[in-house]
């Protein structure tokens, strides 16, 4: 395990709080992502995961504290320029662009189109060109890497489940964010695609990619993370390496509901 | 007869141009909007009043309009960000209520009994007057505004547009600025409209709040809805379909009183026929497709 101070944490939630109406989804909640691992929050349903992702990335706003990416602090920010910070997310729900094509959703994602700005692309029209052929080559690299690269002219929404998945992925490796925040990346896969999965959170590790996992399965917990933040009703009820956080018996009591 | 077709092409140039800045809007960006002949209006009131009153020479009374309408369509864009789907078209329709009123109320506009007099274009020392000089004018137009339109589609910018249309918040957390792209498509939607409407005014020499009231929105929808929404063929389609096809039934004998509401009718029938048996239009949109086989 890394034995990094706190202080050097990649992302640091602060003491978040966040209450929908009387309840408390997310209370008083400080967490932190260490550079280069794989952290899985887990917790019974409910216990606030999605919400802690929603704050991290600035699609919901705090009540109190904050939340602190690389030394700045990035609560307050809207989406759009958290995501350019280098946090990448993905959703549940996975919310691809369903009309897009394979190829089009991870070129979307790429950063700094100059295409993206209309004066550029009247009047820069080569400058454009030219980085839409890099960017196809990266996109290209990105699904050959999640194993879509044959199916790059498919529209999204013909995709079967789990090529939607690793769609996810692919269209979140484009960014080249730093910082990876999956949301139940396996839920839903056969045991097969659960498992590939795994082994790709494992290589992104690699790569140099902090990742932090929202998953339900122990197994694959166990598998896929080198920490686990555990979450009860939104408070941090306990943190360690999977193998002492997943023996622990009251923490399973809390988990399983006995 | 000539003639007739002729005038009939101007009006598709015309409506050519109005079906695909607003399919930008909707199709391309997914913002839902019944206010198109608002922008329509400004920018032909915008043109006429600055070539009547003031002398000002076609092209540039037309860019000043565009810059007006695009000005203008600003305060839609904003409630935009903020209101989606069904309270967009809402807070359109008063935008589009607004504007009828304010073109029939102004002393300026000529109110009511509309603006007459709205002289020829000149273009290089020649007047633009006569059926084919003004059908080459408006042809012209239409193939610039078309070309604007592709380029925008189909540059990284109409990625962009397609992925907030299909997700907004997916296309937020992929580090897009949504709201800044919606201001700009509706600014450049509505620029376009604008120039469809400079040219009706020099076309027809008057204009007049009927022209560009809540019921020409409802048609500029209907054409792009036929035509097919997200693909600009489509909308060129839909325009030459429906402003033929009505010209086409004035050989049928019928008075006015019985050929109006029927017209209204018809555009109501084919928007719910379309709704029901072909929603993506005559020409949907062109999805890439696997080839079989690969």
């Amino acid at each position: 395990m890394s034995q990094r101070t706190q202080a050097s944490a990649l992302l640091d939630v602060r003491g978040v709080t966040k209450s929908f109406g009387g309840i408390r989804a997310v209370d008083h909640l400080s967490l932190s992502l260490e550079e280069r691992r794989s952290t899985s929050l887990i917790g019974p349903n409910g216990a606030g995961k999605t919400t802690v992702f929603n704050l991290i990335t600035g699609f919901l706003a705090c009540d109190t504290g904050d939340v602190w990416f690389k030394g700045r602090r990035i609560s307050g920010l809207p989406p759009h320029r958290i995501a350019r910070r280098g946090i990448a997310r993905s959703f549940q729900d996975l919310r691809l662009f369903s009309r897009m094509s394979v190829l089009d959703t991870v070129l979307l994602v790429r950063k700094g189109q100059s295409g993206e700005n209309l004066f550029q692309a009247f009047l820069n029209p080569v400058r454009v060109a030219r980085e839409e052929r890099e960017n196809r080559e990266a996109a290209m690299a990105y699904l050959e890497f999640v194993g879509l690269a044959d199916r790059a002219r498919v529209v999204a929404e013909d995709l079967s489940f789990a090529e939607q998945k690793l769609l996810v992925i692919a269209r979140l490796l484009a960014t080249e964010a730093e910082c990876l925040l999956l949301d139940e990346p396996m839920s839903g896969l056969d045991v097969a695609s659960a498992r590939k999965m795994c082994g790709m959170v494992r290589e992104l590790i690699d790569r140099g990619k902090s990742v932090c996992l929202i998953e339900h399965n122990l197994d694959i917990v166990k598998e896929a993370s080198d920490w686990i933040v555990f979450l009860d009703q939104g408070q941090v009820v306990a943190t360690g390496a999977p193998d002492e956080i997943l023996k622990d018996r009251k923490l399973a009591e809390i988990y399983f509901g006995t | 007869m000539t003639t007739f077709i002729l005038e009939v092409a101007v009006l598709i140039n015309i409506y050519i141009i109005l079906g695909v800045s607003f399919n930008l809007l909707v199709g391309y960006a997914g913002l839902f909007s019944v206010a198109h002949a608002a922008f329509y209006g400004i920018g032909a009131y915008t043109t006429a009043l600055l070539m009547a009153k003031l002398g000002v020479n076609f092209f540039l009374a037309l860019a000043l309009a565009v810059v007006v309408t695009a000005l203008l369509s600003i305060p839609l864009a904003i409630p935009s960000l903020r209101v989606s789907g069904d309270y967009l078209v809402i807070a359109s329709f008063g935008f589009q209520l607004i504007m009828s009123s304010v073109f029939n109320n102004l002393a300026i506009t000529g109110g009511a009994a509309g603006l007459p007099g709205i002289p020829k274009p000149v273009v290089f020392g020649y007047r633009v007057a006569g059926s084919l000089p003004i059908v080459a004018l408006s042809l012209g137009m239409a193939l610039l505004c078309l070309g604007a339109a592709w380029r925008v589609t189909t540059s990284p910018f109409g990625r962009v547009l397609r992925a907030i249309r299909d997700d907004e918040v997916a296309a937020q957390s992929a580090g897009k600025n949504v709201q800044a792209f919606k201001v700009i498509t509706f600014a450049i939607s509505a620029a376009m409209a604008a120039v469809a409407g400079g040219l009706y005014g020099v076309y027809v020499g008057f204009i007049s709040p009927p022209s560009f009231a809540v019921m020409e929105s409802f048609f500029i929808f209907v054409l792009v809805i036929v035509g097919g929404t997200g693909t600009l063929r489509g909308s060129v389609i839909g325009a030459v379909v429906l402003i033929a096809l009505p010209e086409a039934l004035r050989f049928v004998r019928m008075p006015e009183e019985v050929a109006f509401p029927l017209r209204q009718i018809l555009y109501a029938v084919l928007v719910i026929l379309f709704m029901i048996f072909r929603p993506q239009g005559l020409l949907g949109e062109q999805a890439p497709r696997e080839e079989q086989g690969s």
